[in-house]
């Protein structure tokens, strides 16, 4: 079997990273520089530095290394005649799936700076699935909190008036009992 | 050079578009709160652009009764179905050029209401009051007047409202007339019938038993075939999940061919097939914990939540009140905030 297509990334502060391209184009932005033929002497990532670089490098890996072993459980399933074979593949296919949601849900257990490090970076490098993580985790940590809390998580400035705040506190008292 | 760490917030470095891919996943009630965070995220949250996939609550319903023994004898209301708080929208209609009595309310589309307002003076020789049209914002009071509204006595017409602040700061009234002389009662609205504007066209629920979808230049006309012969249908929309994000689609409940006390919701997920997925399927004898009761007869729909887990109906019980309130329409509303009124168009 050839060894997988190699790919170099550059971190904002000049780390470099070896990834498989399979892992790499889970980043549609990487994608589309790959089709483009900006790969020599490595990709430039000027926004991501290497500490949150290597842990999104991490989430592609195992996704990446998930999907093929997906293809390739199909792909035996259905060269395999008898029931036995597929039923097998099947249930292998099935504790992937439950492996992953454990490797998502563990990923993604990280300090809140880490978090919204790693959201910025599923942004900038389009990987869809890993922002729709990250946004679910932000989502699950900020539902239960105060306006002043939100404040204090997003560096916010309070800019209403205290009659203002309160008009508006007022017209959504239900929210807040 | 990385900033020191204390002063480090990249959760201040969100951009809109990510706030609101956060802000969707999180359960309205936390949404409500947080329009008190500032002002840029109140208005994010209220934003029209954003409202579409931020998920909506149904803050309650207007309807109208009657009752001899009060002067005037009819009335408008407003229940606020947030089960807090009292209703924040007066139902007084008092900003409106003629007197709340004289105001019939027709329809009701992302925080417009669609009103005729009678004026005052003797019935024609049919009984009829001449009217003006009126679109109007409860939330902000301001109104428009649409030039002549009254037809022929005996016609039948039918308006209705469709607006969409998202695209556009301009409203549609389109009125449907009956045209007896071709017998094209096939486009012709079911009486009563609530309208869905979504993308531009407004759909209706036709008499022969079809949705018509029409273009706001009335140049575009098709028709979608509905999943039963039945005679009962309600058109709605609702706010559904699908591909990873929110939309609003149309949604279509009916009674099934074979059974009169079984209801089906309907979600035409895809434009392009024309295809109504089965949502849910519930017998009347559950709605209600008693007797099996008919559709139309002896409840009427008047709205889907937009999460589509609740349906709104009224039921007549053997009030005699309730039962004529039945009977009149209910008109779900949204209050719309931001917008000026545009100019009728």
């Amino acid at each position: 079997m050839a060894s997988p297509a190699m790919v170099t990334l550059i971190s904002s502060d000049d780390a470099r990273f070896e990834v498989t391209e399979a892992a790499a184009t889970m980043s549609q932005t990487i994608r589309h520089m790959i089709e483009d033929g900006c790969t020599d002497g490595g990709i430039p990532l000027p926004n991501v530095p290497a500490r949150t670089l290597a842990k999104v490098l991490e989430y592609c890996n195992k996704h990446a290394a998930a999907t093929a072993a997906e293809s390739s459980a199909a792909g035996g399933a259905a060269a395999g005649s008898d029931s036995g074979s597929s039923s097998s593949a099947d249930s292998a296919g099935k504790d992937d799936g439950v492996d992953l949601a454990s490797f998502d849900k563990a990923f993604v257990e990280v300090d809140t700076d880490t978090l919204y490090d790693l959201l910025l970076a599923a942004n900038y490098l389009d990987v869809k699935t890993l922002l729709d993580l990250c946004c679910q985790k932000v989502a699950d940590m900020i539902r239960g909190k105060t306006p002043e809390q939100i404040r204090q998580t997003f560096g916010i400035k309070n800019d209403f008036s205290p009659e203002e705040e309160e008009k508006i506190r007022k017209e959504n008292q239900w929210a807040f009992e | 050079m990385e900033q020191p760490l204390e002063k480090r917030n990249p959760a201040a470095s969100l951009t809109d578009e990510l706030l609101v891919e956060i802000l969707r996943r999180v359960p309205i009630r936390s949404l409500c709160r947080f329009k008190c965070v500032s002002r840029s995220w109140r208005n994010l949250i209220s934003d029209p652009v954003h409202r579409k996939k931020l998920p909506q609550t149904l803050p309650g319903f207007f309807y109208h009764n009657w009752n001899f023994e009060r002067f005037p004898t009819k009335a408008h209301h407003f229940t606020n179905i947030t089960g807090k708080g009292p209703p924040f929208i007066f139902p007084s209609f008092s900003f409106l050029p003629v007197p709340g009595g004289d105001v019939e309310l027709l329809d009701s589309c992302n925080g417009l209401l669609l009103c005729r307002c009678f004026e005052p003076g003797p019935r024609d020789a049919d009984g009829f009051r001449p009217f003006h049209y009126v679109v109007c914002n409860p939330a902000t009071k301001k109104w428009v007047m649409l030039p002549d509204g009254c037809w022929a006595s005996g016609e039948a017409r039918i308006a209705r409202l469709g607006f969409d602040p998202a695209v556009s700061s301009h409203f549609h009234v389109v009125v449907y007339v009956l045209d007896e002389v071709n017998g094209g009662d096939d486009v012709m609205p079911c009486d009563r019938a609530r309208i869905v504007f979504l993308n531009g066209f407004m759909h209706v629920v036709t008499v022969a038993e079809g949705i018509v979808v029409v273009d706001m230049d009335g140049k575009t006309w098709r028709t979608i075939p509905v999943p039963s012969d039945g005679d009962s249908g309600f058109i709605d929309q609702a706010q559904a999940y699908r591909d990873g994000f929110y939309g609003i689609f149309p949604l279509f409940i009916n009674v099934d061919d074979a059974d009169a006390f079984k209801l089906s919701i309907w979600i035409l997920e895809d434009h392009g097939t024309n295809e109504w997925t089965l949502k849910h399927a519930v017998r009347t004898q559950l709605l209600f914990r008693r007797k099996n009761l008919r559709f139309a007869w002896d409840y009427t729909m008047i709205t889907v939540h937009p999460e589509c887990n609740l349906i709104y109906f009224v039921h007549g019980r053997d009030n005699t009140l309730m039962a004529h309130e039945c009977s009149e329409p209910y008109l779900p509303y949204d209050p719309l905030f931001l917008e000026a009124l545009a100019d009728e168009h």
